[in-house]
């Protein structure tokens, strides 16, 4: 059968297919504390081939001048719900949230997402190249997250592959109220822990018995299988990254409470308002922190926030990023959060830190992206001035060495407007 | 005494024993189109502005170029040297400040949420609580008055109420109550009932009642008697309480403020307005410099919120980086809100959004001074920073539309906030 229409490919592979880019002159800020005047950066073949002073310009190489501009990394944003609450609002695109059991472990982001959710060309627009993809926050254990690039036609172009596994758990008000008030457990934050108890408790049974099959010379049973606890097993082992929406102390208490139980690690708390009240306990547990610059009050477990909070939080040591919660802020906005926090106190390089080093760690990514420097994958934003102004917006954005957003282009909104034809959907300044 | 230092940190500072002096100021009088630089401030005992000095191409006549300090008396000084600036404290438009304490709370709100179309009767004020802490977020950066407004998903849900953030009871806190009639048009206010449950439903109740209260407002003026029938039906008109606000609208007396984002439902209020002749205003607005041209032609004020509105909506699919740019410059009446409860305090950066789509900074601070208490129908005065007046304003260690400027210094209704603080 003949395709009526073809469908548009990328305009640009991301990775070794585009000729090198020599950004001259600019002043990086590297995301690792430093800040490198005059300075040039070579992204050839996908990654960071080279930094410093007045690079040769390789052969075929484009050269752009970016005297008096800054140069981040690409901005990370550890907690976004793009393409699983896809733009514009809908029932039919509502498929962060699996309410129909507390424990569903075994679901996975990526079946939500919608690559063509026109918010995507907006976050990149922003300078977020790389997301946290999150069930949302309805049930205990909402899924397994989905690791992308801001760049691609499909899912399976946008999935960054070899990423780690990750987790989303949530705490707290959200799945005792979605399931208390059908009278069902949780309706407290006693049964919140122990419906998590009770899965970990079947994860561990499992993982025994696999053990014990794995050991047996002859097998007399097919080799014990539970594909919706398989996810738990890998938390137990060491080999998923766990990212739990909790905010208030009790609920962290808790937390660390089941992972010494059970013996896992947690790689970071989400929206974690009032986490500046226990900086010593996160620091101790190795716990990184994903929050919010300045929102507060919208429910009990976000009353009691802090604007010195992230400030706090860097001073005492613990991991700290900072996220949009996409939709709840948008995901273009995440550098304004960071704008924010150095409002409140947030030293400068730091507050980029936690949204690009910080982030990029928090999620098992940091070998690749995250900082600039040579070897990473050249995701990369130039920024008019400081991105830490009001209204600050990206001059151009680089994804693996493409430039997606510059010269008064969007490569991502062609897709999105395809679909959703919105104004204002670029994003790019002028 | 442990009680005793606990409550000083809570509060400002202690009941002024001698003057104050705020020098090394550059002084914004919106009110007075006028920029003081290196002006001095002296506040008397009471809380009141008593001298106001400076240099300005034109001084008004309520400051002197002599220094304020050589007329004090061993004032307090507080010198910025020169990095203050000073701005009368910002009037927030539209929240739900004192009404939504806890979002998700039901006992912490207040507001109707039932199925009725028209609420009209309740008042915001009868259910603002004056010790919200988002009320001191908002004071203690510099929003000194907020417009409050009922919650509730009805068509027509109350009337609003402004209010001072100074601390204090209610009856300290309110300004002037009711501010205007609140209505609704889009899919939030989306329920049951058979008309409300539509966009056009809601405009063809919206008609009706206003068509309603413009009967009572003509029967109010007229002095001829009609037929026992029509005085009858007349009467079951006036014993609806929820009419009676409208019948303030039809009457000339207050704005029907509408809150709608789709450039068709504002377009669909502006034919009513044309068709009935009553004061509106549009708050939300996504969409409204779609229509810009109508608003303008019929002097309807807008009260843009978000300042930036995403497309994310099928009501706001047209949503632009730059609707308030656009309005300004067709000419359209335009007022910023913070678009928020507990985020009051970012009022002074949603200006700053404003001014950075290329609105004039003077013009950007004027709509959350000059122009909101013209809008809003305060006296000048609440936002003028003049010899005889309380207090009444912020100064900031940088550009207070950016996030160059912290708080360092603030007052509010004559009270002085020597360190003010964000929680």
């Amino acid at each position: 059968m003949a395709l009526v229409q073809a469908a548009p490919a990328l305009a640009m592979p991301p990775g070794a297919a585009n000729p090198p880019v020599l950004l001259r002159h600019a002043t990086l800020w590297p995301g690792t504390g430093a800040v490198l005047p005059d300075t040039d950066l070579l992204l050839q073949n996908g990654h960071i081939a080279a930094i410093g002073k007045d690079l040769p310009l390789p052969a075929g190489a484009n050269a752009i001048e970016a005297k008096g501009r800054i140069i981040t990394p690409g901005l990370v944003d550890m907690h976004s719900h793009l393409g699983v609450y896809a733009s514009p609002t809908s029932r039919a695109h509502a498929d962060g949230n699996e309410m129909t059991a507390p424990t569903t472990p075994f679901l996975r982001a990526i079946d939500s997402f919608d690559p063509e959710d026109a918010a995507i060309a907006r976050g990149v627009a922003g300078g977020v190249t790389t997301s946290l993809i999150l069930p949302g926050s309805g049930n205990l254990m909402g899924g397994q997250a989905l690791y992308i690039k801001l760049f691609g036609h499909t899912v399976a172009e946008m999935q960054i592959p070899g990423a780690p596994r990750a987790l989303k758990w949530a705490l707290g008000e959200n799945p005792k109220r979605v399931y208390g008030g059908r009278g069902q457990l949780p309706m407290s934050r006693m049964g919140s822990a122990w419906a998590i108890r009770q899965k970990l408790n079947e994860a561990q049974e499992v993982q025994d018995s696999q053990q014990r099959w794995d050991k047996e010379v002859a097998h007399t049973t097919a080799r014990p299988n539970r594909p919706d606890l398989e996810p738990l097993q890998a938390l137990l082992r060491g080999e998923a990254l766990l990212q739990v929406h909790c905010y208030e102390v009790h609920d962290i208490e808790t937390l660390v409470r089941l992972s010494e139980e059970f013996h896992f690690k947690v790689a970071a708390i989400h929206h974690a308002l009032e986490a500046w009240k226990v900086p010593q306990l996160l620091r101790e547990h190795h716990i990184g922190v994903a929050t919010f610059a300045d929102l507060w009050g919208f429910k009990m477990e976000a009353y009691d926030a802090s604007v010195h909070a992230p400030a706090i939080l860097q001073a005492a040591g613990v991991l700290l990023a900072l996220k949009t919660d996409h939709p709840v802020v948008e995901s273009r906005d995440l550098m304004n959060e960071a704008a924010k926090a150095h409002h409140y106190g947030l030293a400068e390089q730091a507050a980029l830190a936690a949204v690009t080093r910080n982030p990029a760690q928090a999620i098992g990514l940091l070998d690749r992206i995250g900082t600039l420097e040579v070897g990473k994958e050249a995701d990369v934003v130039v920024w008019p001035g400081s991105p830490l102004t009001l209204g600050a917006r990206p001059e151009r954005v680089f994804i693996q060495g493409v430039q997606v957003v510059g010269d008064g282009k969007n490569l991502q909104a062609a897709w999105s407007q395809a679909v959703h034809p919105t104004a204002g959907v670029c994003g790019c300044e002028d | 005494m442990r009680r005793l230092i606990l409550a000083a940190l809570l509060l400002p500072a202690p009941a002024l024993a001698s003057e104050t002096l705020l020098r090394g100021l550059t002084m914004h009088l919106p009110a007075a189109e006028i920029v003081l630089h290196n002006a001095e401030i002296l506040i008397d005992s009471t809380g009141s502005v008593r001298c106001l000095s400076g240099e300005a191409p034109r001084l008004p006549v309520f400051a002197q170029a002599k220094p304020c300090h050589e007329g004090a008396t061993e004032p307090i000084i507080i010198d910025f040297a020169g990095k203050g600036v000073a701005i009368p404290n910002l009037i927030e438009p539209l929240t739900h400040l004192g009404l939504l304490e806890v979002d998700a709370e039901d006992e912490s709100t207040d507001g109707a949420t039932g199925k009725l179309a028209n609420t009209a009767q309740i008042r915001a004020i009868d259910g603002v609580r004056s010790n919200s802490r988002a009320i001191v977020a908002a004071q203690q950066a510099g929003v000194g008055i907020a417009v409050v407004y009922p919650l509730g998903n009805g068509l027509v849900t109350g009337q609003s109420a402004a209010l001072r953030t100074c601390g204090g009871g209610i009856d300290q806190a309110i300004i002037r109550s009711p501010i205007a009639v609140h209505a609704r048009i889009g899919h939030e206010v989306k329920h049951d009932d058979l008309l409300t449950g539509s966009r056009s439903g809601q405009l063809a109740q919206l008609r009706s009642l206003l068509g309603q209260a413009q009967r009572l407002a003509k029967a109010q003026k007229s002095k001829v008697k009609g037929t026992p029938a029509e005085e009858q039906s007349l009467q079951q008109l006036r014993d609806d309480a929820s009419l009676q606000p409208l019948v303030e609208v039809m009457a000339g007396r207050l704005p029907l403020l509408v809150y709608a984002d789709n450039a068709d439902d504002i377009a669909a209020v502006l034919r009513l307005q044309r068709e009935l002749g009553f004061r509106l205003q549009i708050a939300g607005g996504a969409e409204a410099y779609l229509v810009a041209t109508e608003l303008a032609a019929q002097h309807v004020p807008v009260i843009l919120t978000p300042v930036v509105a995403r497309p994310n909506d099928f009501a706001h699919l047209r949503a632009v980086d730059d609707a308030a740019l656009r309005l300004q410059q067709a000419g359209v009446e335009l007022l910023i809100a913070s678009d928020d409860t507990h985020n009051v305090r970012n009022l002074r950066w949603n200006l700053g959004l404003v001014v950075h789509q290329g609105v004039p900074w003077a013009a950007a601070l004027r709509m959350a001074t000059v122009d909101a208490a013209r809008v809003l129908g305060l006296e000048p005065s609440v936002v003028a920073i003049a010899p005889g007046l309380p207090a009444n304003f912020t100064v900031f260690d940088g550009d207070p539309l950016t996030y160059d400027g912290h708080v360092v210094w603030t007052s509010c209704g004559g009270t002085l906030w020597p360190q003010p603080q964000q929680r």
